[in-house]
Order: structure tokens, then C-alpha cells, then sequence
């Protein structure tokens, strides 16, 4: 190597290294409130943009707020420090125009109203919602919406956005589920992420169309005050060079995190029962769950009756022989087949096609399968019945269905009183699994719950808890009433 | 009164067929106390039971004030034609009280204060009056068979079917039952199936003697109990 050389490649080494060192930017020039420090202002809770874990601020917008701390430390060569600070979000730009912090990052989106006060950096993540409706559909806009049956995807942002707004939400445990129960009538409408909209909306396009607008659409950006183009020039720079898909990565990190270690045993009772008011969808499902069990119940005993009715005919007649053969044959399919699938097959091929509703379905479902069950009941109570006391009725002389009414009938409601209550108590239980056809009952509002702050222990143990206090309840009715009944039995 | 025309009675065990009454002729005037003897599987029960159309029959007929039971509705023939049943068959969910009054009541025969009244006098009758208002399990044997005794008498019957009310009894109960079917149904037809001799003295004025549904004896109780004509009853008395 001669020296020419030599001298050459020093020059180069020279004048990159100078240029290294003299584009150092000036920290002064960044203008901050606290020197050495990023005052960061957000409001929380917002998961999973931002939340408290244990004492400490996190979430994906914190991540991000990190990324621009890195940025400036590089470029200004000096040590800067991330101070959050959570204030609520209306304040956020009296923040930055008071020169409380530096910047403001709080899934903002740049409002005409907002950019008079504050500038915004440029988005770092755009969350677009689409609708996807019937081809057919009167739905043309997003603003159709409202009064319509939206569908959703549990815990999504459409499903935040659509129970804020108050639309008449149903969730769905995948976005394919909701397109489903879209296709057969059940909903008008289903808002999801634009990309997943459509693959789904490609999938079924004879049938179902993405409409042209959002239902909404949001950037979010980083607030920062007014005129600061240096410190904006940067933050724009450490978003640019944000990781491909960093927010997205960030995003399910932070949904799938395990909170309720950190969380104490108050603040999980306050986050899944008190914050927003999530106490009134335990109370909302309890009520659907009391609706259907209850509903289910006299269809139960009716259908049971009748059955049981049937099956003790003594006629020989060819109605008779009949009316057994359908007897035996639902009794037997009832029974051995998982209430599930009834209400499935209910649902799906028996009732939905017909435009039953949801709750109606599950109530049809849970009424035919508990019939089968009580037939058997009040059939056994009926036989338990010592005939002697129906001989002593007829040689009073009292008619067929005085007996039937004043004399069986009582006794056999005693002998069979605890295994009806059984039933009730199973019912109840049962209808638990109306949340599969997208019913909002008790289990599935702690489902909702659970899905909302990613914190299982208390949604589960609540809607547990309800379960079994209820079932306990009836129990003690029933030995009340047991014991009333058995005044007669005693020697 | 009742008038029991060659009543044949046919069943079908085991798709063969069996004759339970096999041609019973019987007359029973107002007011006689007749009791029906024989061995087990006589066939007795059944006729007593054919009656009041507890159970039907093949052939033959009953007639009852003139006219077959066939012709009456059943409830209103059995309201005529009380029953009392060895096993008493007292409602177990209804007080004693309630046992008696509920038939009267329902069936719109007498009001509810007539029948409370009339359950008063006839519980005292039996000397029951303090057990008004206890269920049936609370009370003996004796006890409950004379609760359905009034119970049956409640309705004013005009003929009363026993079927062997004291076989569940000890005989010293068995003989206040007698007395109190005695006193109480003195102007009723009563008739009465039993194994009991105690009891078929003690009540009856003539007895009927039946075997392999048919009657072999018929007539005054102390006659065929005396000098009964068939040997078969002989030996029966004999056991």
C-alpha cells in the first residue's frame, strides 16, 4: 500500500468520523422541559396502548414513546431519560401548551380541533375498521348502522368502538363465526379489521361485500407543541424507522399479556366488575340466563307432562301406539344425544332458517331437551302413586280428571319434587352453553369480560359464584317446600 | 235391589284364557248385610269389584235399582255404591278431615260448611273428633280403616262393598270395626268379603259361599254356618 493511499483512506476515516461527529444534534435545540428528560404524557388505562403493570406505565404506545427516546439519545449523543406521566385524555394538549412535557402519545388521532394547539408527528399506526354486509343489504354506509345487529370479534377494537357507540353488539369468538351468522340473517352487519374484512368478504364475495367506508379510521400520531420542528423532525424519524410491523408485533404482545400476577386482588375486582360499568353485563347475561332457563322450564314441564302423559296411555289405539312411538323416539334422541348438538342442530338447520332469533333458538332448545328429562320425571312420580289411592278416588266416584288433578297429581309432585329440582338446577347450568350460538347470558358476559381485561380469575369466579349461589338458592327452596310436602309422611 | 245376572267374568293370562266368574246369580234386597266367603282365588274381590265397575265383565249383568250399571255413568254409580278397601287407601296427602269432606265437596254434593259439619258428627261417631286434622300416617290401623269407613259414608252411599277391611288388623280391632260398620251402616245394603268368621258373624245376616267364580252356598248366616250343605264348605270352615 503506498502512501497515497494510506492518506486516502485516512481522509475517508476523517471525514466519515467528522461527519458522524459534527451531524450531532444540539439537545438544547430539542427545546425540552427537562433537561436530559422525555416527558411523556398519556392516559391510562387504554390497553393495550396503555395501562399500569404493577407500578410502571406500559403498552404499545410506551414502547413506541422508548423507540423515540433511542432516537434522540443517538442523535444528540447523550444520555435522555423516558418520564410517563398519566393524566386524562382531554387534558393532553393543555399539557403540551403548558410545557408540561414533550410530547403526548395516547392513540391520538389528528383532529382539525387538536392541530390548533398542537402539531402531530406522523401516524404510526392506522386502525381501520370495515363493514362487511349482505350483498342485498340496505346497508350502504357505515352511518346505516345504527338501530342494525352488528357483529363483532370479541375484544377487538371494532367491538370497543361498537359497544361505545352503543350499537346492538353480538360477539363472536373468531371473525369467521360472525360472517357465518351473517350469511344466515341472524346479523346485518359484521365490523372488523380492514385486511381480515377482506379475506373473509373474498371468501364468500357472492354473497357478502366490504362497503366502501370505514365505520371509522384512525391514525394515530404522536402530539407535540407547536413549532417544535426539530423535535417533530426527529420523532418522525424514529417512526420511520420503526421495525417492520413493530406496532402490530407490540400490539399482540401486549393483548396476550398475563396481568393478574401484577394486579392485586382489588384492583382485578375494579378493573372486571366496577371500571366501566362491566357489573351491568354480569347483571344483563344473569338476566338472559333467568330468561332462558325459566322460559325453558315451562316448556320443559309442559312438553314433559304431555309426554309422560303418552307414555302411561293405557289406549291401544293406532293415535296411541303412535303418539308412543314419537314419544319413545324423542325421549331416547334427547337423551342420548349432548345438549350441544341439539342446540346446534335448533339453530342451525331446525329454527334459524326460519328467522327465529338467537335467545328464542337456545330457549326452544334447552325447553324440547329438558322435556325429555322431566317426561321421565313426572312419569316415575305418576307410577310412584300407589294405585290403591286412585281406586279409592273412582269409588267415591270422582271423575278421571279429578283424580288425576286432586290425587295423583299432588303425590306425585311430592315423590318427584327433588329430581324435578335436580333438573332445574341442571337447566340452569346448562344454559351455559348458549354462549356457542352467540347468546350473551351469564357465561358468556364473563367470557365478554375476560376478553376485555385479559384478567380471568374474577369474570370466571364471579360468573361461578352467581352460578352457584342461585343453585343453592333453589336448593333450599326445595327442601323447604320437600319438608312442607312431607308433613304428611311423618308417623 | 241388586240383581246379579249370570255375571262372567273372562282374562287373558299368558294369551290363554281364564275364567275368574263363571255364571253368578245373585239377588240382594235393601238393606241385608251379606258377606261373601271362600278360599283365595274364589274369585270374590273380583265380583265384589265388578260391582261398582272397578272391574268389567264378559257376560251376564247387574242390575241395580232396575237398571244395569252399564246404563249408569260410572261416578255417579259409584257415588251410590260406596267402598272400603283392606288396605284403607285413606288420601295420605289430604288430613282426616279433608279425606272426607273432599269427595262431597268436589263433587258439589254438599258445601264446604255442610261437609265439615257432617265429617264432625261422623268422626265422632268413631270417636275420632281429636284426630281432625292429623294426616293418615299418623294414625293406627283401626284407626284408618274407620276414617275410610266414614269416609264412604260421607257420600251417603246407598250400598257399601267391603273388601276384607280387617285382614290387615288385629282381631280385636277387627271387632270394633264390625261394630262400627254395624251401627253406622244399619240401614245401608253392605256386602262384605272376608276370611274373617268373626267378622262375617259379628255383621252379616246372610252369607254367600263362592269357589272357582261360582256360588256353591247361599243363605242365612247361622244356617249355612250350622249345617252347611256342600262339604266342600265343610271342610273350608274346618281349616
Amino acid at each position: 500500500m503506498n502512501i497515497k493511499n494510506k492518506i486516502f483512506i485516512f481522509l475517508i476515516l476523517f471525514f466519515s468520523f467528522s461527519k458522524f461527529v459534527l451531524s450531532y444534534d444540539d439537545i438544547n435545540d430539542l427545546n425540552l422541559v427537562e433537561p436530559g428528560c422525555l416527558r411523556v404524557s398519556t392516559d391510562i388505562p387504554y390497553e393495550p396502548w396503555e395501562y399500569k403493570s404493577g407500578d410502571e406505565i406500559v403498552g404499545v404506545d410506551i414502547d413506541v414513546a422508548k423507540k423515540v427516546v433511542e432516537k434522540i439519545e443517538k442523535s444528540t449523543n447523550s444520555r435522555v431519560e423516558l418520564k410517563v406521566n398519566d393524566v386524562s385524555f382531554d387534558t393532553l394538549t393543555l399539557e403540551l401548551v403548558n410545557r408540561k412535557c414533550d410530547m403526548a402519545i395516547a392513540g391520538m388521532s389528528a383532529s382539525d380541533e387538536r392541530r390548533k394547539s398542537v402539531d402531530f408527528s406522523d401516524p404510526y399506526f392506522v386502525a381501520d375498521q370495515a363493514v362487511i354486509v349482505k350483498r342485498d343489504s340496505n346497508i350502504k354506509s357505515p352511518s346505516d348502522l345504527s338501530g342494525k345487529k352488528i357483529g363483532v370479534q370479541l375484544g377487538t377494537t371494532g367491538h370497543t368502538y361498537c359497544e361505545k357507540h352503543n350499537y346492538d353488539t353480538h360477539t363472536y369468538n373468531s371473525g369467521v363465526d360472525a360472517i357465518l351468522s351473517l350469511l344466515r340473517g341472524d346479523i346485518d352487519a359484521v365490523v372488523i379489521d380492514e385486511l381480515p374484512a377482506k379475506r373473509l368478504a373474498q371468501k364468500n364475495k357472492s354473497k357478502v361485500e366490504v362497503l366502501d367506508n370505514f365505520l371509522f379510521s384512525e391514525e394515530y400520531r404522536i402530539a407535540l407543541p407547536k413549532g417544535n420542528e426539530k423535535l417533530k423532525n426527529l420523532i418522525n424519524e424514529a417512526l420511520a424507522e420503526l421495525p417492520k410491523n413493530f406496532v402490530e408485533e407490540r400490539l399482540a404482545q401486549h393483548s396476550f399479556q398475563e396481568q393478574d400476577e401484577k394486579l392485586g386482588f382489588v384492583d382485578q375486582f375494579r378493573v372486571n366488575l366496577i371500571d366501566e360499568n362491566r357489573w351491568q353485563q354480569i347483571l344483563r347475561g344473569l338476566l338472559i340466563t333467568f330468561k332462558i332457563t325459566i322460559s325453558s322450564l315451562l316448556i320443559g314441564v309442559c312438553l314433559g307432562y304431555l309426554t309422560a302423559l303418552v307414555m302411561l296411555s293405557k289406549s291401544n289405539g293406532i293415535l296411541s301406539k303412535f303418539l308412543k312411538f314419537i314419544a319413545k323416539t324423542y325421549i331416547s334422541v334427547i337423551r342420548g344425544t349432548p345438549v350441544v348438538c341439539q342446540l346446534f342442530i335448533v339453530y342451525y338447520l331446525l329454527l334459524s332458517p326460519l328467522g327465529a332469533g338467537k335467545i328464542l333458538c337456545a330457549i326452544i332448545a334447552f325447553g324440547v331437551n329438558s322435556g325429555a328429562y322431566v317426561s321421565e320425571i313426572i312419569r316415575s312420580g305418576i307410577l310412584s302413586v300407589d294405585l290403591g289411592q286412585i281406586e279409592a278416588g273412582k269409588a267415591l266416584g270422582l271423575e278421571d280428571n279429578q283424580i288425576m288433578r286432586y290425587i295423583i297429581a299432588p303425590q306425585a309432585l311430592k315423590n318427584s319434587l327433588a329430581t324435578l329440582c335436580n333438573e332445574f338446577m341442571q337447566l340452569i347450568k346448562e344454559t351455559s352453553v348458549a354462549g356457542f350460538i352467540g347468546v350473551t347470558e351469564l357465561t358468556r358476559a364473563g367470557e365478554i369480560i375476560r376478553s376485555q381485561t385479559l384478567s380471568p380469575f374474577v369474570p370466571l369466579v364471579t360468573t361461578a359464584l352467581i352460578y352457584f349461589v342461585i343453585v343453592h338458592l333453589i336448593g333450599m327452596l326445595m327442601s323447604f317446600f320437600e319438608r312442607r310436602l312431607r308433613v304428611s309422611d311423618k308417623s | 235391589m241388586i240383581k246379579v245376572k249370570n255375571l262372567v267374568k273372562k282374562i287373558e293370562v299368558d294369551s290363554k284364557e281364564k275364567t275368574i266368574l263363571n255364571g253368578i246369580d245373585l239377588s240382594i234386597e235393601k238393606g241385608e248385610k251379606v258377606v261373601v266367603i271362600g278360599p283365595s282365588g274364589a274369585g270374590k274381590s273380583t265380583f265384589l269389584r265388578c260391582i261398582n265397575l272397578l272391574e268389567d265383565f264378559s257376560e251376564g249383568d247387574i242390575v241395580f235399582n232396575g237398571k244395569s250399571i252399564l246404563e249408569f255413568k260410572k261416578s255417579i254409580l259409584r257415588q251410590k255404591i260406596g267402598m272400603i278397601f283392606q288396605h284403607f287407601n285413606l288420601f295420605s296427602h289430604m288430613t282426616v278431615k279433608k279425606n272426607i269432606t273432599f269427595a262431597p265437596v268436589k263433587l258439589k254434593i254438599r258445601s264446604k260448611k255442610e261437609a265439615n259439619l257432617q265429617a264432625k258428627k261422623l268422626l265422632e261417631s268413631v270417636k275420632l273428633e281429636n284426630k281432625a286434622g292429623l294426616f293418615p300416617s299418623r294414625l293406627s290401623g283401626g284407626e284408618k280403616q274407620r276414617v275410610a269407613i266414614v269416609r264412604a259414608l260421607a257420600m251417603n252411599p246407598e250400598v257399601l262393598l267391603v273388601d276384607e277391611p280387617t285382614s290387615a288388623l288385629d282381631p280385636k280391632t277387627a271387632e270394633e270395626i264390625a261394630d262400627v260398620l254395624k251401627s253406622l251402616a244399619n240401614d245401608i245394603t253392605v256386602i262384605a268379603v272376608t276370611h274373617d268368621m268373626n267378622f262375617a258373624k259379628n255383621l252379616a245376616t246372610r252369607l254367600v259361599f263362592m269357589e272357582s267364580g261360582k256360588i256353591l252356598e247361599d243363605g242365612k248366616i247361622e244356617e249355612v254356618f250350622e249345617n252347611p250343605a256342600n262339604e266342600r264348605i265343610r271342610s273350608f270352615f274346618q281349616k
